[in-house]
């Protein structure tokens, strides 16, 4: 990902899943520098994400954040459990 | 006019209502993620106690509440009813408009519902420590409170971004004896990863997850996870709203024609809707309204997140950008695909047409939640706002209409920890709209500039 500083960055919305107001720095690169997965959703109402992350994502990195259907809580949960357990042994 | 209407402690409900026996169409399993196969009771023991494991899985309407439980609930339960007259004057509907207050448990929300529940079936299948993330710290609260009655040891990792911002949060936390730490830490090897990395990292609800999950399978057995939300048993329990709310209607002769909640993961909408939704599925005609932020949906519009397939085919630009209060939410059209975030139960009534989802933007969510504070008095959570914001269109409707209606809605909690989100609204920073066209322009003209990667 093109980790360029734009004016985006400083943009401020309320992110639902923390209950907090974050900027759209932590948006575009919460995910080990990748963007949150719902960072389309969220912001394209405040300015053209979609024209932003299509520049600043190669195909690769786009198909692995916004074509992936997200993955339910439970599944998350699961996979954690299975690193840690992985990790521990 | 009655003000509030109260049920006797002998009166609270005994047994929380489990909707899964009552789907007009079952749900499918939740899937392994390493096996591919149905998740079994032995997947989820070393994360969750086996009798919370019971619950998820039951088919069972009724499940009884232990005695243990009801005896902590009594602190603050049976929650009021009331009827926010002040409120209907103000918007001059034919409405009778009646809510339960959440905010009277001592954390300030309904999220103690489930956290003593689940704090009680870990003590007594022997555990002695949960671990949990919480994001803003309502839940993460919720839970630090219900371990201290317990006496189980509660750690909670807090995504550093909202610990630092919320600091009255942790020491909530650290007064009912809860350790909260900041996410990513270096108390897991998933967050010594991540620091590695980045030794700035602001956390992320994933990365907390990894931590409290890694923290608990790794403990030796002596400690599980609680999570308070989307799952089956925490919706369970969070019943006892709508079960108290509908005896409480039924003490004054009434019934609602509207039942609304505001929806992120679903628990505290389930917990006042799913009574109703099992009236409306018995033949009732009852509208039930799930209210979710416009600025980052997953009911109204999740699923079409699912169909970009690549970027050539992305929905257009423009109108998206456009969008304003006139927005329709896009069509379901992802049928079978569950919505990220949102409890699989919930998502399964509202693609069985039981319940309705509808989206409220920032700003009219805090101009709904003012203008209850200077009416009721309450100063509302932001994700309450959501919920009014919802009321405030239904009784608008009612009078396009002109019909007489009765509106239910769950006040979820209270927002005295989180002013910090009012101070935003009031001092003008939360916009639908925050940069004009040539600003926005100039930025992405800016990334042109670079090579793409």
């Amino acid at each position: 990902m093109l980790d360029v500083k734009t004016v985006f960055d400083e943009l401020e919305i309320r992110c639902p899943r923390l209950g907090g107001t974050v900027p759209f720095d932590y948006c575009r690169k919460v995910a080990n520098g990748l963007p949150c997965t719902k960072a389309l959703l969220c912001w394209e109402m405040m300015f053209p994400v979609r024209e932003y992350m299509a520049k600043v994502l190669t195909e690769e990195e786009w198909r692995t954040v916004f074509d992936q259907p997200p993955k339910p809580r439970l599944e998350v949960i699961l996979e954690a459990a299975q690193k840690a357990s992985g990790r521990r042994e | 006019m009655t003000k509030k209407v109260f049920l006797h402690e002998d009166e609270m409900p005994r047994e929380w209502y489990n909707i899964a026996a009552d789907l007009p169409h079952p749900m499918p399993p939740p899937l392994h993620p390493g096996t591919g196969q149905p998740v079994g009771p032995d997947d989820l023991a070393p994360i969750f106690p086996m009798n919370l494991i019971e619950q998820e899985v039951s088919q069972e309407r009724w499940i009884k509440i232990p005695e243990e439980v009801l005896e902590v609930y009594r602190i603050w339960r049976p929650s009021p009813l009331c009827r926010a007259e002040r409120f209907e004057k103000l918007l001059d509907a034919p409405v009778k408009i009646y809510f339960k207050n959440e905010g009277v448990s001592p954390p300030g929300s309904h999220k103690p519902n489930t956290a003593v529940a689940q704090a009680y079936y870990n003590k007594t299948f022997g555990i002695k420590s949960l671990t949990t993330e919480t994001g803003a710290g309502q839940w993460g609260s919720a839970l630090a409170f219900a371990c201290q009655l317990f006496g189980l040891e509660c750690k909670v990792f807090m995504v550093k971004i909202s610990f630092n911002q919320k600091p009255y949060r942790k020491l909530m936390m650290a007064t009912w004896g809860a350790n909260c730490i900041a996410s990513p830490s270096e108390e897991t090897e998933a967050g010594r990863k991540i620091l590695a990395m980045n030794p700035d990292s602001p956390g992320s609800l994933g990365i907390a997850i990894s931590e409290a999950v890694e923290a608990a399978v790794t403990s030796g057995g002596e400690t599980r996870y609680s999570l308070g939300s989307v799952l089956n048993h925490v919706l369970l329990h969070q019943t006892i709203i709508g079960l108290e709310a509908h005896k409480q209607l039924a003490k004054i002769g009434e019934y609602p024609d509207v039942v609304i909640g505001c929806a992120g993961g679903g628990s505290n909408f389930a917990g006042c809707a799913f009574p109703f939704v099992r009236d409306k599925i018995n033949g009732k005609e009852i509208q039930i309204i799930a209210a979710e932020p416009s600025s980052c949906p997953t009911m109204t519009r999740g699923p079409y997140a699912y169909d970009f397939g690549d970027t050539v085919q992305m929905t257009p630009l423009l109108p998206m950008y456009t969008l304003g209060h006139d927005f329709v939410p896009a069509p379901i059209h992802a049928g079978g695909l569950r919505y990220h975030g949102m409890a699989p139960l919930v998502s399964q009534l509202v693609k069985d047409g039981l319940i309705e989802p509808r989206a409220y933007h920032n700003l009219e969510t805090f101009k709904a939640g003012v203008d209850w504070a200077r009416t009721e008095g309450f100063i509302s959570a932001p994700e309450t706002n959501h919920a009014i914001a919802a009321v405030v269109e239904a009784a608008r409707q009612a009078k396009e209409e002109g019909k007489e209606k009765t509106i239910l809605f769950n006040w979820s909690g209270h927002g005295l920890v989180d002013l910090s989100a009012y101070d935003a609204y009031f001092s003008g920073q939360l916009t639908d709209y925050a940069l004009p066209d040539e600003e926005i322009q100039r930025a992405l003209k800016a990334i042109e500039a670079f090579p793409k990667p």
